[in-house]
């Protein structure tokens, strides 16, 4: 299976991290994608930056209760590379399992 | 691209396990919260409506408004008790806004327009949810609430029509299935979205 180019760009440490979360939790905020990824500011804005720019994620500053906050979130094409990331992922395992036993 | 090892593999598949469940279990408490706020305004539509027809007074209107309230304040303040079990924080005064929008048409329009002319209230009153599922909309994350918009424009687009176009009695069993229409597509919507992710 060949891995197209944007679930290729998920395919690192740091933007699986923010990938993962942002899968699960939805739309959040940077200050939280922060505490949950462990993040540096610089690291995290730069990842998202590079996510945003290839489509696979979204920002957006926002008004809350607390403040100006900015909210990141998945793309319809950011889900999708996840999931073929995920899938891509199953059968070289598969591949690896078959290739030790 | 370098293959990774088969320890890399197995980390990330259970990270990508666990977020494909909290992400199944959060749609499916959003799945569930909108069916209930449907459910309730199916029956709170029906009962109004049938307590300013039948001219039963403010009080048996108030009394019904206030159940159907105090049933969205609970389904509101259980949601924001449990979301925050799962993940962090909640989104932004989504409990809050949701229930604010619901109860200012809920208690004030039937009553203010019942009180002006009875035979028009459900004219007023099902529109005006409508507008607050479309401001429940505006002011929310929550992807599933997109699905509130559909409901609401169908609900604006229909129910006047109806209303006017049939006895009391009818327009209120037709207005109540436009809600269950609009409530049943928007949460086909809803699911079809969750199963296409």
């Amino acid at each position: 299976m060949n891995l197209a180019r944007e679930a290729r760009i998920l395919f690192n440490p740091k933007r699986f991290a923010i990938a993962v979360y942002l899968y699960a939790r939805g739309p959040t905020t940077m200050a939280e994608l922060r505490k949950v990824t462990g993040l540096t500011w610089g690291d995290l804005d730069s990842n998202i930056r590079y996510l945003e720019k290839h489509g696979l994620a979204w920002t957006r500053k926002d008004a809350t209760p607390q403040g100006p906050r900015t909210f990141i979130g998945l793309t319809e094409k950011g889900v999708q590379a996840f999931n073929q990331l995920t899938q891509y992922l199953h059968q070289t395992l598969g591949r690896l399992q078959k290739r030790q036993s | 691209m370098q293959e990774p090892t088969k320890d890399e593999i197995e980390e990330m598949l259970a990270l990508a396990h666990v977020a494909k469940t909290l992400r199944l279990l959060l749609d499916y408490l959003s799945v569930s919260y909108a069916f209930f706020l449907y459910g309730l305004s199916v029956v709170g539509s029906a009962l109004v409506s049938a307590s300013i027809l039948t001219r039963a007074g403010l009080l048996a209107t108030s009394s019904v408004a206030v159940g159907a309230f105090t049933g969205i304040l609970l389904a509101t303040l259980l949601y924001s008790r449990v979301k925050p079990l799962l993940l962090p924080e909640p989104a932004p005064g989504f409990g809050k806004r949701v229930a604010l929008s619901f109860i200012l048409p809920f208690t004030t329009l039937p009553i203010v327009f019942g009180a002006v002319d009875p035979d028009y209230a459900p004219v007023s009153w099902f529109p005006a949810l409508g507008a607050a599922l479309i401001l429940s909309y505006k002011t929310t994350r929550i992807q599933i609430l997109r699905y509130h918009l559909y409901a609401g424009l169908a609900i604006l687009a229909l129910s006047p029509p109806i209303v006017l176009l049939m006895d009391n009695i009818l327009a209120m069993g037709a207005t109540a299935l436009v809600y269950l229409a609009a409530g049943t597509i928007s949460l086909a919507q809803g699911l079809k979205q969750v199963h296409q992710d």
